[in-house]
């Protein structure tokens, strides 16, 4: 499997929208009404038709919509030795989650993504990318009663990523993107970030992308481009594409996702706006380092939302492609 | 020396009991249950959050900000001018509030928080005292997103007078305790003449009530010098957040009464008593000016059983330390 050479790439986050039999089998499963191999049986399913969803849309790289995860850290804490999950605590509004606690030394009990992986993969012939959470992340999002500071839980938790990571790898995934959006928050800790994303990605051959979201991205910038990846996923059209005039400053010298669809608006960008948002980051960054996609996993959207939205997407990259192959 | 809390509590719990009001949440939006019937729930709830402070022997309560729908800003919504907007992270916090948005010029209309106070202050003993927390001018005005004023010193000042009317209207009605929270205010200390002219403008109406600002997740090391000339009677002050804070208590006296965030209300790892008087001991410069013990923030970051173990750890070490005081 090779990742398509070819520029403007088109691809999602990770998340999508779960199906109604899913979202109540998971209830049923919370309350031990079912088993967890009805569940999973569910979670296959829901992954096939994610993965013809993305197919049908043509869309070059895929994922596998992540059916068989909750939230992005406690799903990878479920697995981990030496976490356990904690009560509910509030998210937002009337929204609850419950968020991992580390109460002894991590480990990592074994592959936790890959057969998820290998599923998904089997069902496609293009590219699906293994998605992990961070280290920086897993640790400013857990509660800490093991560690005595934060740098020993975020460098424990990048030991047991680095191994989910290389087994990703083996198993044959060529892209791999490791999640970070709580790097945003807090600047004086990027050295700590940098330094734990590296042990993960130091050993890795395949593509690696980490995905930040919904921060002030510009209190990062330029030292946000240290982060051992190829690739920075960051949400822009939320944003209003304000770090262009950053990258005129100082140059992006990765490859970038490109985010172009707001995903907590329920109406669907017109193609038009789409190629304009792209056409925008031309002027900073060449088609050939550029990835399509939207700004954060669509989870929080309906399945017909996202459809509407990445179909506008890929047919604004598929015009812009064929003008830029005129033009060239 | 007494316990107190700075300002919420968990709204839901692990038990089905502990999860009612976010069932009545979900069944009001639903439009299957009225609006009185989810008020009653909110009452029983706030109850609920009271009792857990009393009985763990909190001095000074609050009554929980049951009702509230985010960590801060949400009594703003009810003032001329704003509407609400997309969600927010809240400062460096995995929690998001929505955005208030200022559409046209801020005012008050009527009592936002007057009718919480006189149902919480009938349900609190008389063995204990109750405070009433407001979000601070300057933090609001930070954390909105101004369509409307040219500055923000415009913007700030005229949440200044709302907030003002706000706190006229609850001391008429009995609060005795009143509470402003500015966690913005360390991180722009180049905005602090503006803060503080916001403030005066919050505590000028007010003719006998006991003033605190409480600041928490940030240092203090810009501020605190220009903090001590505000006309308040007292200080809340993050000790967990920042060590720069507990190095400044060391060697710096405070012109004000102060309230110490000493225990952690954003990690479940129970500290040590030991830990905590020694701490405590340090602060020579300060002990007289120590007048409130309590959690470094709102206690709604926690798990509910985590947050009353808190409350309790707080509660039992004043009370100790009030017990040898007496004794020695």
């Amino acid at each position: 499997m090779n990742l398509p050479k070819t520029f403007l790439t088109t691809t999602t986050v990770g998340s999508f929208p779960k199906p109604d039999y899913l979202k109540k089998a998971r209830t049923q499963f919370s309350k031990k009404e079912i088993t967890r191999e009805e569940l999973e049986k569910l979670e296959k399913r829901a992954t096939q038709e994610i993965i013809q969803f993305q197919e049908k849309l043509g869309l070059d790289i895929l994922v596998d919509g992540e059916m068989y995860r909750g939230d992005m850290a406690t799903f990878f804490a479920e697995h981990l030795t030496g976490c356990k999950i904690s009560g509910l605590v509030r998210s937002y509004g009337n929204r609850y989650y419950r968020k991992p606690v580390v109460i002894g030394k991590l480990e990592w009990p074994g592959p936790i993504t890959v057969d998820w992986w290998k599923y998904a993969q089997s069902l496609t012939h293009k590219p699906v990318k293994g998605m992990l959470t961070g280290p920086y992340t897993m640790m400013d999002w857990s509660f800490n009663e093991y560690y005595s500071n934060r740098r020993d839980t975020a460098l424990a938790f990048s030991e047991v990523i680095a191994q989910e990571a290389l087994a990703l790898e083996k198993a044959g995934a060529v892209c791999i993107q490791i999640d970070e959006p709580a790097v945003s928050t807090k600047p004086e800790e990027l050295p700590l970030a940098i330094e734990a994303l590296s042990r993960v990605t130091q050993n890795l051959k395949a593509k690696t992308i980490s995905h930040m979201c919904y921060g002030e991205f510009a209190k990062l910038y330029p030292k946000l481009l240290d982060l051992p990846v190829q690739q920075l996923d960051l949400e822009m059209a939320n944003s209003d594409y304000d770090m262009i005039e950053l990258f005129k400053k100082f140059p992006f010298t990765k490859e970038i996702g490109l985010g172009v669809l707001d995903v907590h608006n329920h109406a669907a960008e017109p193609k038009e706006t789409i190629k304009k948002r792209i056409q925008t980051i031309f002027e900073v960054i060449p088609p050939e380092r550029i990835y399509v996609d939207p700004d954060c996993g669509l989870k929080t959207r309906t399945l017909e939302e996202s459809e509407t939205k990445l179909k506008n997407m890929v047919e604004a990259v598929k015009e812009l492609k064929k003008e830029l192959l005129t033009y060239a | 020396m007494k316990s107190s809390v700075v300002g919420n509590f968990p709204k839901v719990g692990d038990s089905h009991e502990q999860q009612k009001l976010r069932r009545g949440i979900e069944a009001y939006q639903q439009q299957k249950i009225l609006k009185a019937d989810l008020q009653e729930i909110q009452d029983a709830v706030t109850q609920q959050a009271i009792q857990e402070q009393i009985n763990a022997g909190i001095d000074l309560i609050t009554d929980g900000q049951i009702r509230w729908d985010d960590p801060l800003v949400w009594p703003a919504r009810k003032f001329k001018g704003i509407s609400v907007n997309g969600l927010l992270r809240f400062f460096d916090n995995n929690v998001y509030y929505r955005q208030p948005v200022v559409e046209s010029a801020v005012g008050w209309i009527e009592p936002v928080l007057v009718h919480d106070f006189q149902f919480a202050l009938r349900s609190v003993p008389k063995t204990a005292s109750l405070k009433v927390v407001l979000p601070g001018p300057y933090t609001l005005g930070r954390l909105s997103k101004n369509q409307h004023y040219s500055k923000i010193e415009d913007l700030v000042l005229d949440f200044a007078r709302a907030l003002a009317k706000e706190a006229k209207a609850l001391e008429g009605a009995g609060a005795k305790f009143l509470q402003f929270d500015e966690p913005s205010l360390p991180l722009y200390p180049e905005d602090f003449k503006l803060a503080a002219k916001a403030i005066e403008i919050c505590t000028t109406p007010l003719a006998h009530s006991t003033i605190y600002v409480y600041t928490y997740f940030s240092s203090l090391s810009k501020t605190f010098d220009d903090l001590q000339n505000l006309p308040i009677h007292g200080l809340g002050v993050d000790l967990v957040s920042s060590a720069e804070n507990i190095q400044l208590l060391r060697d710096k006296r405070s012109a004000k009464d102060l309230a110490l965030g000493l225990v952690d209300a954003r990690n479940t790892k129970m500290e040590n008593e030991e830990d905590l008087r020694n701490l405590l001991e340090s602060f020579e410069k300060n002990l007289d000016r120590i007048q409130f013990l309590n959690p470094s923030c709102g206690l709604e970051f926690l798990p509910y059983n985590s947050a009353v173990k808190k409350l309790n750890l707080i509660a039992g070490l004043t009370k100790d330390l009030v017990s040898s005081t007496k004794k020695g």
